[in-house]
């Protein structure tokens, strides 16, 4: 691990010794159930300079893309609830924008914890695809006009600005070219609904009604675009899978602790074979999950492939998860249902978690496609 | 294995449709649809209890002194099948299936005649504290002290993960009454009133949101030396005899068909996004794969009723074998509801509709529908943990069925 790396993630360990509790993330949940967003604790991410955490140095950021997956999977071990890896992703793609003005102020904002964006590329006919965008822009005597809707996007509440993919057309196009507009929530015309989700976050349904833009909301196009919103699919479904790793980190350990600590027929439950032996098959998944986090790291450092190594990488996280949030409440009996404990939590998240980035099925379909695709 | 119904039981399941179609209310089958945990919720049930109760079918196999039935293990069979068929809420077990045949088998006549009616009725409703903080799985090493005074017990100490206490007005609690012999023998069983000065009950909210278990604390709880069922001291052969209803004492398959539709009518809506055909074709694979598991079931519970008509001994480790596949059918396809809904897989509505129109917040429309799939989901990964977990019930498969020890 670079030195760079390491004083990262101690960085992060030492957040959640001191500001994460399980007592602590209770108050959090509280202002949650009272439809709070939960940012309470944005002011250190900034400081510590986690906001601007794989961006380049010229643009005010530092570290590079595995440098801000170590540190989600370290903050994932205390199922953080602060919307940080949405606001990173977003700021993924400000960072694409560099010849927009508009796009690198509001990156710089946001690296300083004034401003947070969520990119909102999904609708609801996709499902967990970015596919195509219903959502249309057309010229207006202002700039544009934006009208459809965003379906799913996870964390949008915590929103300031977001950006939206939408189909452009003018009478003298042939086909409409897709583009991605830099917007402030603030914006007339704009309505969200929130969903709450099983580990305590806010899936948002977000309406575009006829929502005027200035000409500079326009950040990206074309190529350019397509290429963006790829890139923002695999890093939604890599920061979901770094959380995961951290949880099932954690998870294990404290349910190997519960094992030795719990005693029936006068022994610890974890002297009875079975339970070792889920245990050893929690650990082994673990281990395929670590792998294939090293793997989706790499992905991003190559110029192509990354889809399909992402997707891999995405499967096996994916069904990690589940095998080890499902042995872990097994093997705490009563205790792994009640929400006054911390594993339900765990177990929550890692439910959860597998449904935001692409699931292990899709993930497994567009594997599929892109190993054929790769076949010649 | 065909069931080849004689006309006698041909006409004996007609009866029973009949009865369905005209008493069993739209909004009981909707509050089965909705409901996100094992019973549905109280008003329905009851509901449905009061109806059965008038029919004479409410405690079908209670001995007929008692307002039961004397129906064949087939009669019983057919009678489950086709309230699952039906979608009828079924009737919480604490009372009918499990203190119920207690009272009967070993109670005073005095608490058969105070109890038994009130029970099939729906009047009174029970739960079941056992379970406590120290001992879940290792029952018999429970400590809830009752000492005797005169003519009464004090009771100290508590129960843990009591489903319905908050809903009902009786407990049956196993106590410690000595601590001289080895642990089994020192118990004993007592019909408590939730409303007796120094009990208490305090919610456990589950990981899904749903009040469904509680804490029951007593202190200094005084019961009369009436509500002790049989000897004191032989709780714990009291005990066994009521959890061998509660693990074999249900037909399953047909209800798991139930949910098999709703996977099917998930599917159908194409919650996943009208274009991941991958993910579709692999959930009709799975699906169907299911169908197959349930239809072995089905055929199980099918050789076990017909080995009963027969005849035949009361079932052993089958009871066991029923518990354990039935449990991990219904996590297979809660899963598998999970997938279908895809990206809606991740919400769990904090305030969703409990009860709504008469019962329930089920409307037919689908994006509502939806809303029991990941509470039943998180709610039913406690169904391989409670009554004798899952690897307890390997445990006693191995020892009675294998003779491994
Ligand atoms: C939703 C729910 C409702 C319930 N309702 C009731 C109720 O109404 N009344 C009531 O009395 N109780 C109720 N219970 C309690 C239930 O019966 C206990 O949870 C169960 O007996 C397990 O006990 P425990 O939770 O203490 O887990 P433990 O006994 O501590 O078990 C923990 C783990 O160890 C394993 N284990 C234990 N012993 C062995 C062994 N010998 N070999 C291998 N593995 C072993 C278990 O399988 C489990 O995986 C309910 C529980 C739940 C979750």
């Amino acid at each position: 691990m670079k030195e760079e790396t390491r004083l990262l993630v101690e960085s992060g360990e030492r957040f959640l010794t001191t500001n994460y509790s399980f007592e602590n993330r209770r108050d959090l949940l509280k202002a949650r159930a009272k439809n709070q967003t939960v940012v309470h604790n944005w002011d250190t991410f900034a400081q510590l300079g986690w906001t601007g955490l794989g961006i380049p140095e010229e643009q005010g950021g530092f570290g590079d893309l595995s440098d801000m997956f170590e540190l989600l999977r370290v903050l994932g071990e205390g199922l953080i609830l602060e919307p940080l890896s949405s606001s990173l992703i977003a700021s993924q793609l400000l960072s694409l924008c560099s010849e927009s003005t508009f796009a690198s102020d509001t990156l710089t904002r946001t690296i300083a914890g004034e401003s947070r964006v969520i990119s909102a590329i999904t609708e609801s006919i996709n499902g967990f695809s970015s596919g195509e965008s219903i959502t249309r822009a057309v010229d207006c005597e202002d700039g544009f006009e934006v009208s459809g809707e965003k379906n799913l996007i996870l964390d949008g509440d915590s929103a300031s600005s977001l950006i939206v993919s939408a189909l452009y057309q003018n009478p003298d196009m042939e086909s409409a070219q897709i583009g991605l507009y830099l917007i402030d929530c603030e914006s007339d015309g704009i309505s969200m609904k929130n969903s709450d989700t099983t580990d305590d976050r806010q899936l948002v349904n977000i309406r575009f009604d006829h929502v005027v833009l200035p000409r500079e909301s326009l950040v990206l196009k074309n190529g350019a675009a397509v290429n963006a919103i790829e890139f923002e699919e695999n890093l939604r479904a890599a920061c979901a899978s770094a959380d995961a790793l951290g949880a099932m980190q954690s998870l294990l350990f404290r349910t190997v602790e519960y094992s030795k600590d719990r005693k029936q027929f006068g022994k610890a439950i974890g002297s009875f074979q079975v339970l070792q032996h889920k245990m050893a098959d929690m650990f082994m998944a673990l281990e395929r999950a670590k792998s294939m986090f090293t793997m989706m790291c790499e992905a991003f450092t190559l110029s192509a492939d990354t889809s399909r190594m992402v997707s891999m990488a995405r499967v096996e996280i994916c069904d990690s998860a589940r095998l080890i949030g499902q042995h872990a409440v097994q093997i705490h009996g009563g205790i792994g249902i009640s929400d006054e404990l911390a594993a339900a939590h765990y177990f929550k998240r890692l439910t959860a978690s597998q449904y935001y980035g692409g699931d292990s099925m899709y993930h497994l379909g567009r594997y599929l496609s892109l190993r054929s695709s790769s076949i010649d | 294995m065909q069931l080849n119904l004689t006309p006698r039981l041909e006409a004996f399941q007609q009866e029973v449709r009949t009865f369905l179609s005209k008493e069993l209310e739209p909004e009981m089958v909707a509050a089965v649809r909705s409901t996100t945990t094992v019973w549905v919720e109280r008003e329905a049930m009851l509901s449905w209890q009061r109806k059965l109760s008038t029919r004479g079918w409410a405690v079908p196999h209670w001995p007929e002194q008692f307002g039961g039935t004397n129906w064949t293990p087939m009669q019983h069979y057919i009678f489950e099948v086709e309230c699952a068929r039906a979608n009828a809420p079924e009737l919480t077990a604490m009372g009918v299936k499990m203190v119920g045949p207690v009272i009967i088998r070993f109670g005073t006549d005095w608490q058969r005649g105070k109890y038994l009616s009130r029970i099939a009725s729906g009047e009174d409703f029970w739960c079941q504290g056992f379970s406590e903080p120290g001992s879940g799985s290792d029952l018999a090493s429970l400590s809830c002290r009752a000492e005797r005074k005169g003519d009464e017990y004090i009771i100290n100490g508590s129960k843990i993960w009591t489903t319905d206490a908050h809903n009902a007005n009786l407990i049956f609690v196993l106590v410690r009454t000595s601590i001289e012999d080895k642990p089994q023998k020192g118990i004993s069983f007592i019909l408590v009133d939730l409303d007796t000065p120094g009990v208490s009950v305090t919610p456990i909210i589950s990981a899904s949101g749903d009040h469904e278990v509680n804490q029951v604390f007593f202190e200094d709880a005084r019961v009369p030396v009436s509500q002790l069922v049989g000897e004191e001291g032989v709780g714990w052969t009291y005990a066994k005899y009521l959890l061998g209803f509660e693990r074999g004492g249900s037909i399953k398959a047909e209800r798991l068909k139930q949910e098999l539709q709703r996977v099917n009518r998930l599917l159908l809506s194409k919650v996943r996004g009208h274009k991941d055909e991958f993910s579709i074709k692999q959930i009709e694979r799975d699906l169907a794969r299911l169908e197959i598991l349930v239809e072995s079931l089905s055929y199980t519970e099918m050789r076990v009723v017909a080995q009963l008509e027969a005849g035949g001994a009361e079932p052993g480790p089958e009871a066991s074998v029923l518990k354990v596949e039935h449990t991990e059918i219904m996590q297979q396809i809660t899963e598998l509801a999970m997938m279908a809904l895809g990206p809606y897989g991740a919400i769990l509505e904090r305030d969703r509709p409990k009860s709504g129109g008469k019962f329930s917040g089920y409307t037919g429309d689908i994006t509502k529908d939806l809303l029991p799939i990941v509470p039943r989901y998180l709610n039913f990964r406690a169904a391989t943990i409670y009554g004798g977990s899952n690897e307890v019930q390997r445990n006693i498969i191995a020892k009675t069925a294998l003779h491994l020890s």
